[in-house]
């Protein structure tokens, strides 16, 4: 963990120099959908930002069964950053893929099971940092959120199984079918650098996160000193 | 609204909060070292007042 905070002015320069590559990509070079026509452009930061978020949970899902095992409050500490960013990931897919959906669809939104199922997801972790800004107590906060983060993440398979399991509007997972991706190489390496692009930029807000959670607890631990030695 | 109009509220959106997701994180990280120093100035003094109160 520290290695990320430390070399975060290298991930951010990397990830912003990706992020405008993968832009570039999917806008100007990569064809067309016969379909979708150019609508289909907005796959190139719709599927990397659930990745991101999916990714995000995942972490929190770990670090939260860590904390549980060891009692160390570095697992806390990367349990919540992650939610953070996962939040903030999963509201940028459902917004981004609202408008994706207008044109395709007609409607913003419907309650398809794919987006209601992502709605689900997006309110269990608001819900899981309600949680830790409410709770006074760290050791208690730390207990009951990361028995929510693991719980939690019981949604994620949903979501991702939820348009193979329903009838539903949206469309099949873009990887992981077995038959692999059936898109252009064109579009198929402007998604790869866009998600690339992501998974970068979430190591750099991680590590940017991860600092700041520190600084907060270093912050109380000298609050809470200053308050007993009165 | 064409396909293109839709296209570039998505990257727009994208791009913008992420900028200002990006900012407020610096800011926040800025905020929170500030006021660790300032509390590790203080609990410092106050220390040092002590020692000198119990050596005079």
């Amino acid at each position: 963990m520290r290695w990320i905070q430390e070399r975060g002015t290298v991930l951010g320069t990397v990830s912003l120099v990706l992020l405008l590559m993968g832009s570039y990509l999917g806008l100007f070079w990569a064809p067309p959908d016969v379909a979708q026509g150019n609508a289909m452009r907005i796959i190139y930061v719709h599927v990397p930002t659930v990745m991101v978020a999916y990714l995000s949970f995942f972490l929190v899902l770990v670090a939260s069964a860590l904390y549980l095992w060891k009692h160390d409050p570095k697992w806390d500490r990367l349990a919540g950053s992650s939610a953070e960013i996962g939040v903030f990931f999963t509201a940028i897919t459902i917004a981004v893929g609202s408008i994706w959906a207008k044109p395709i669809w007609g409607v913003w939104w419907t309650w398809d099971p794919r987006l209601t199922t992502t709605a689900v997801l997006f309110v269990i972790y608001i819900g899981y940092l309600m949680l830790r800004t409410l709770q006074p107590d760290p050791g208690a906060r730390a207990r009951q959120s990361a028995v929510v983060g693991i719980v939690g993440f019981v949604d994620i398979p949903i979501v991702h199984q939820s348009v193979l399991w329903w009838r539903s509007l949206h469309q099949g997972p873009t990887f992981g079918g077995l038959s692999g991706p059936t898109m252009d190489s064109r579009m198929e390496l402007a998604l790869v650098v866009n998600m690339l692009a992501f998974l970068v930029l979430f190591v750099y807000l991680l590590g940017q996160r991860l600092r700041l959670a520190l600084l907060e607890q270093r912050r109380d631990d000298l609050l809470w000193e200053e308050m007993s030695s009165v | 609204m064409s396909n293109w109009a839709y296209v570039t509220i998505a990257f727009t959106l994208v791009w913008g909060s992420l900028a200002i997701y990006a900012l407020l994180l610096a800011r926040r990280v800025a905020q929170a070292r500030d006021v660790a120093r300032r509390l590790q100035e203080s609990s410092e003094k106050d220390a040092t007042a002590c020692d000198v109160q119990s050596a005079t």
